[in-house]
């Protein structure tokens, strides 16, 4: 019935000539979406993967339990030093995960572009 | 659905995880046909779903053989929706934090104009009344 998760990795550079790793991600992504999100997440190199944004643009639904997986992501993000921002989101779960609190560990902006304008 | 009468659609799902997009979806149509905002249907899915996962994980606690029941009461200018599960309850209720009053009325979120019940009698639900807003 849930719609699997699927993810990619992409390597860009910013405008000031940093590596950025973005993880795009597809699908639904609940309580089944570990290694999608989390697998994917850990699959990176900390010590090069400094920058990294998330694309949310091909998910359609994300609920409590995909959130949660996404803190988790966050929190071991931030204690690796390493910088997230998140893009694509709809309207509806720019708001959910404001309220969640997710913007003290991740920047929200509705494109890749502005997202990585802001790094 | 200009004159709209009382009216309810119900629904029933199995306890297995992503049956709660079923009901999202069957509450977000009614909530459309009502002329409901879509930024209020967005907030009405979230709830709706979330209140399924409740019932199917810790309700009904992924039993398959138990199902959970969406009931969905529409009237002129609201919807109410109530999510049935056929798990037991609490055997006794934690006692309340002391902040709270000592018979706590059930709480409404300003948000989402929730309303929740300990479960009692083998069942526990969550209902919700969403005004129609244009």
């Amino acid at each position: 019935m849930q719609t699997e998760t699927k993810s990619r990795v992409d390597q860009l550079t910013s405008p000031a000539g940093h590596a950025v790793t973005v993880l795009r991600f597809e699908g639904d992504i609940a309580s089944t979406s570990k290694d999608a999100v989390l697998g994917a997440y850990q699959a990176q190199p900390k010590e090069t993967a400094k920058l990294i944004l998330l694309d949310f643009t091909k998910v359609e639904y994300i609920n409590s339990s995909g959130i949660a997986l996404v803190i988790q992501m966050l929190i071991e993000a931030a204690n690796s030093g390493q910088k997230v921002y998140a893009f694509g989101l709809s309207p509806h779960f720019t708001k959910v995960f404001t309220m969640v609190g997710i913007t003290k560990y991740a920047g929200l902006f509705p494109t890749q572009a502005e997202a990585i304008a802001a790094l | 659905m200009n004159d709209i009468k009382p009216t309810s659609v119900e629904v029933r799902l199995p306890s297995r995880m992503g049956f709660e997009k079923v009901a999202m979806s069957t509450a977000a149509a009614v909530a459309k046909l009502m002329g409901f905002r879509d930024e209020r249907i967005e907030d009405l899915k979230t709830a709706v779903a979330e209140a399924c996962i409740n019932a199917i994980e810790h309700g009904n606690r992924l039993n398959e053989g138990l199902s959970v029941g969406v009931v969905l009461s529409a009237d002129a200018d609201s919807l109410e929706v109530k999510v049935i599960d056929d798990g037991k309850g609490l055997k006794t209720l934690p006692p309340p934090p002391q902040h709270r009053q000592k018979n706590p009325r059930p709480r409404r979120s300003p948000r989402h104009g929730h309303v929740s019940h300990p479960g009692s009698g083998g069942r526990s639900g969550v209902g919700g009344r969403h005004q129609r807003q244009k």
